[in-house]
């Protein structure tokens, strides 16, 4: 679809500034069908390194889950200096993680943020759990707002028993956060409507390795 | 170190179980001298995912900046399954992050939190030169502890134009994150007291992909 060598080689200022929001969207759909065919790229990542040691120029933001199974770059098929990632356990916004990634838009000029959930998150199970211990209480709290507002059959349970029900609220988290992100970043709200960014949802899938991107 | 560790296959309930807090530092500077070594292992990663489908057991928890040229797990050259990574512009610990730190340890087992700082850093220089931008502001509050308790010299500038101090300050903030945590999570505190987990601090170095770990852990 696009030309291979935009991904293959280091991000450059002049690369960054030729990739549009969606042509950036596109980079990681490709990125993952590679990791999922097992067609990755060769790239070379000393290289990559030196290419990079005095600056970057990545061409998108991932925030993720802090899960030990979703190595972000790997499962985007990335090199050195392609993408910011921001991490945390259930992959919702705080102010700390709306700096990083005005930072990464605004000041670092990438051009799409993808907020990531996945399948048999623990994070949230403990949030649909009501788990409580130390500083996870209030964190799993900000993943509360998902779990109340995803619905159930009668008789269907809500807790982490049942895993279609964990990542459907997982789901709703991505739309929660991407809502709760565009009022809580007048910066990157204004970026999007600019048409300087785009914001897209998306979940990984642990027993396949594939992202399916959200509407 | 345990002979039956063998970090090129997938963690399993019972080799999380042998992993010591000091092994875990030791696979982890194996991993990164292969990276730069150019002789990662060639894991099978469609077989690692299959394996921890439904469940993960990783041996180390890395809090670590967001920065592009950073990724942990190739940088330490770790499969799908080893490591949890939390990961925020400045490399600071807030409580969302040490709920994550929690769940990955006192939860999840993890035997190991490195905080890991690295040159050149986007979000140590903007702390240090005060820039002000939307929710960046008050993110880069949280390292202003950082600039503010490193020294220098008559004369040196405080700001991003002197390269030297901005990594310092980096170094700084690794070691300030490390007495955070201790002292904002006493889930962690108590692990560490009672040897079941390490706290290590550590700097990466963009220009040669090395991990220098600071001396001593928790
Ligand atoms: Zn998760
Ligand atoms: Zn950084």
């Amino acid at each position: 679809m696009v030309v291979k060598s935009i991904n293959i080689d280091t991000q450059t200022k002049a690369t960054q500034a030729e990739i549009s929001p969606n042509l950036a969207v596109d980079l990681l759909k490709e990125g993952n069908e590679r990791f999922v065919k097992n067609e990755v790229f060769q790239r070379d990542l000393h290289q990559q390194v030196k290419d990079t040691a005095t600056g970057q120029y990545p061409f998108a933001s991932i925030l993720s889950c802090i899960d030990s199974r979703i190595p972000t770059e790997v499962i985007f098929d990335q090199g050195i200096g392609d993408i910011f990632n921001a991490r945390v356990a259930g992959n919702f916004i705080n102010e700390d993680i709306l700096g990083s990634l005005e930072f990464a838009c605004m000041l670092a000029g990438s051009k799409t943020i993808v907020v990531m959930g996945h399948t048999s998150c623990g994070a949230v199970k403990g949030a649909c759990d009501k788990a409580e211990l130390g500083n996870l209480t209030q964190m799993l709290g900000k993943i509360q707002p998902a779990v109340d507002s995803t619905t159930t059959e009668p008789g269907e349970a809500r807790d982490s028993s049942n895993i279609d029900f964990v990542n459907r609220v997982a789901v709703k988290n991505v739309h929660h956060n991407i809502n709760l992100l565009r009022k809580m970043s007048p910066v990157l709200k204004q970026m999007e409507n600019a048409g300087q960014i785009s914001v897209v949802g998306a979940m990984y899938d642990v027993n396949s390795g594939v992202v399916e991107f959200l509407d | 170190m345990n002979p039956a560790i063998n970090n090129s296959e997938t963690q399993t309930k019972e080799s999380q179980g042998l992993i010591s807090p000091a092994d875990a530092i030791e696979l982890l500077k194996e991993g990164n001298e292969r990276f730069v070594k150019d002789k990662s292992l060639n894991r099978n990663l469609h077989a690692q995912i299959t394996d921890t489908a439904t469940g993960q057991y990783p041996f180390a928890a890395v809090i670590s900046c967001i920065d592009s040229r950073i990724p942990t797990e190739i940088i330490f050259d770790q499969g799908i399954g080893d490591i949890f990574n939390a990961r925020i512009a400045g490399n600071f610990v807030n409580e969302d992050i040490l709920g994550s730190l929690e769940f990955a340890c006192q939860l999840a087992g993890s035997k190991l939190i490195v905080v890991m700082g690295h040159t050149s850093c986007g979000a140590v220089k903007g702390a240090c030169d005060h820039a002000q931008l939307g929710n960046l502001t008050q993110m880069l509050d949280k390292i202003m502890p950082a600039v503010d308790s490193t020294p220098t010299k008559e004369g040196e500038d405080r700001n991003s134009s002197n390269l030297d101090f901005v990594n310092r300050v980096s170094k700084k903030n690794v070691q300030l994150t490390i007495a955070n945590i201790k002292s904002n999570s006493p889930v962690l505190n108590a692990l560490v007291e009672r040897n079941q987990i390490g706290i290590i601090g550590a700097m990466y170095d963009v220009k040669t992909g090395m991990v220098e770990f600071f001396n001593g852990s928790a």
